[in-house]
């Protein structure tokens, strides 16, 4: 028992819930519920810090992972499940979230950055999944509660799959429970709208088609080509206004680079524990005992002043941000920049990361002034970062290209469908923002900034990769 | 080196180009199975996909190293599931950038461009051929054990897609070439 053992109650319940009403728990799901494993999900804000652009982004992965549920009952309903691939189906979504660690995606990278993988036998997984995996596998009161038969099955369905493909595009895939329950609450406690689909009839039109070669494929009804392009919309829509929001881009470079600082520069052992994924149970039980709040009370307290990574957490405690003082479109710069920038990220690359950054500090302070943090090498909090950010027609091609329209022959939603032909794919770009602490007091003196820094950083970052390269 | 390196490679296997979103999902996928490399395919009604493959596709085109243009449009379901053909081509940076990877990844580049050329010499099939040999290798790779001619062709048999007899043999002989399936002689009479 890795958080504490506590007593357990043993019956069905209906809880309430804001996005589907009530969600009823059989008894074995309503343990499962009450496990520390479960109840740590309360911890893990579902956004992250989105709540620092939308106040009530204040939803947790604990309410997501009974929606994902519910929603994965319907749809078993819907296309007609056995009773034990449903009761399956239902646990693995209830669970589906248990590995994810503090500010989740951004924990998701730092693992991947500080994890051991020489002590590991999977090489390529993913370590989230794997903490999942472990959690579901070995925590003391889930085994209670789960055979190992069915434990191997939830962990199977999570990953590669189990049983009919069609089980597994309940759980994983481009119309996934995850995605129905997430678009609609996400929406919800931000306050918008993009992210609004009809669920019960897209529920409707899901069909479940024998493959001729065998096995059940996931198949959408012609009627429903509306229901799926208002899907596909919803989420186009949430991503680009509150996924990919400027703002929560830049808090969560400002994390990642607040936790890379603490565990290289500041040399904070129990943050570095956190991250250091090694396989083993001791690191699962450290791991678990983090979320959101404490992460921030705890690393951003004052004992950690003068700290490079304190600097960084303190500002996003306080809501004082890096500002965005370059954007351009990677495929302007050359080939040799786009190729580098495209993977500046990647821990082999630290080094030239961190020289690019103290070239762009050098020209920011130059050019405008960098905010001082005490005697504190102010290149640490100069951040570069690429992303892609893809059209609607690009984004469908690529996650809703799978789902096929039930024709006579079937074909692809893309092709099925009038609206996404007519769109214009040419509106996808892969991004290069650098993030700065700089300070300016209104939008004039942003332009300004922006304006009177773009030519430099262009050169800057054009000619760095170009010195020494072929 | 990840998908993004190994496509840009296999445009430089294929010529610098690759003309259809079926073909770019079956080369890739015989590429990958040739090479031992894990693109993350998974099962599809019209053979293996990978939303790795066609995102690190997309990347390529936005960073400006593809152009992509659509070949022909129009209904032509009654023979077959791609409506419209998307074709994909390196631009003059693609190829800047190909020739620094071949450089940069010279052992990866030789095994990339060696099975291109299997590929290709196993003959250019239609899109249709390509998903009817992919899915029936992939089907049967998964029961594990080699595949046999006969169950290649049952299995084509059953799919229930608008395919000729023709197309199926292609598929069949085009996987003998690559060394993916074992002739056997049960193969009934129809063939």
């Amino acid at each position: 028992m890795f958080l504490g053992g506590r007593p357990t109650v043993s019956e069905s319940r209906a809880i309430r819930d804001p996005i589907h009403g009530f969600i009823r728990l059989n008894e074995q799901e309503s343990e499962l519920v009450d496990t520390g494993a479960f109840q740590r999900l309360r911890n893990l804000r579902q956004l992250a810090l989105a709540h620092l652009v939308y106040p009530g982004a204040m939803h947790t992965r604990f309410e997501h992972s009974l929606g994902v549920c519910h929603v994965a009952g319907l749809l078993a309903d819907s296309l007609k499940f056995t009773e034990d691939e449903k009761r399956l189906v239902r646990l693995a979504a209830l669970m589906h979230d248990l590995g994810h660690g503090p500010f989740s995606h951004v924990s998701e990278e730092a693992l991947e950055l500080y994890a051991d993988r020489s002590k590991l036998t999977a090489k390529g997984e993913k370590i989230h999944e794997l903490i999942t995996a472990i959690l579901i596998r070995q925590d003391e009161e889930l085994s209670r509660l789960l055979s190992l038969s069915d434990r191997d099955k939830i962990i199977a369905l999570l990953g590669r799959g189990y049983g009919e493909p069609i089980v597994r595009s309940v759980l994983s895939g481009p119309l996934d429970a995850d995605k129905q329950d997430y678009l609609l609450r996400d929406s919800y406690f931000c306050g918008v709208k993009y992210g609004v689909f009809d669920l019960p009839q897209l529920h409707q039109v899901l069909q479940s088609v024998a493959d001729p070669a065998g096995g059940k494929q996931l198949m959408v009804d012609p009627n429903g080509i509306h229901t799926l392009e208002q899907f596909v919309l919803a989420k186009y829509y949430l991503t680009t206004q509150v996924i990919r929001h400027r703002v929560r881009l830049i808090t969560d470079q400002m994390l990642l680079r607040a936790i890379c600082l603490a565990i290289e520069v500041d040399q904070i052992e129990d943050l570095a524990a956190i991250y250091r994924f090694d396989g083993s149970l001791d690191f699962i039980m450290r791991y678990l005992q983090w979320g959101d709040s404490k992460f921030l009370q705890n690393f951003a307290a004052d004992s950690f002043r003068g700290k490079c990574s304190h600097a960084l957490l303190e500002g996003l405690h306080h809501r004082k941000l890096l500002k965005l003082v370059y954007q351009t479109r990677l495929n302007e710069l050359h080939v040799n920049a786009r190729e580098a920038l495209k993977e500046i990220s990647k821990p082999e690359n630290r080094p030239k990361r961190q020289e690019l950054e103290k070239k762009l500090a050098q020209c920011i302070e130059e050019g405008w002034g960098l905010t001082k943090y005490g005697t504190l090498d102010p290149s640490w909090f100069v951040i570069v970062h690429s992303y892609t950010f893809k059209s609607v027609k690009e984004q469908s091609r690529n996650d809703e290209s799978s789902i096929l329209i039930n024709r006579p022959t079937p074909v692809f939603f893309e092709d099925a469908s009038t609206l996404f032909q007519s769109i214009d794919e040419k509106l996808s770009e892969t991004l290069v923002e650098v993030y700065a602490p700089v300070h300016y007091s209104t939008p004039t003196e942003r332009r300004n900034l922006r304006n009177r820094l773009r030519t430099q950083i262009t050169s800057i970052l054009d000619t760095f990769f170009c010195e020494g390269d072929s | 080196m990840d998908t993004h390196d190994i496509l840009l490679l296999a445009y430089g296997a294929f010529g610098g180009e690759i003309r259809g979103k079926t073909n770019l999902q079956k080369k890739l996928y015989f590429l990958s199975t040739m090479l031992g490399i894990d693109l993350g395919y998974g099962p599809h009604y019209y053979g293996p996909y990978s939303s790795e493959v066609a995102a690190a596709n997309t990347n390529l085109k936005v960073l400006g190293y593809l152009t992509e243009s659509i070949a022909s449009a129009g209904s032509y379901s009654a023979e077959g599931f791609e409506i419209a053909r998307h074709d994909f081509r390196l631009t003059e940076d693609g190829r800047a950038v190909v020739e620094s990877k071949k450089k940069r990844f010279p052992a990866e580049w030789k095994k990339i461009k060696g099975a291109g050329e299997t590929l290709d010499a196993a003959g250019e099939l239609n899109y249709m051929e390509l998903s009817i040999a992919a899915k029936a290798y992939f089907l049967l790779d998964q029961r594990g054990g080699p595949a046999k001619t006969a169950d290649l062709v049952r299995m084509a048999r059953q799919f229930g897609w608008s395919v000729t007899q023709a197309d199926i043999e292609r598929a069949v002989g085009f996987l003998q070439y690559l060394g993916l399936a074992e002739a056997t002689g049960d193969v009934d009479p129809g063939m």
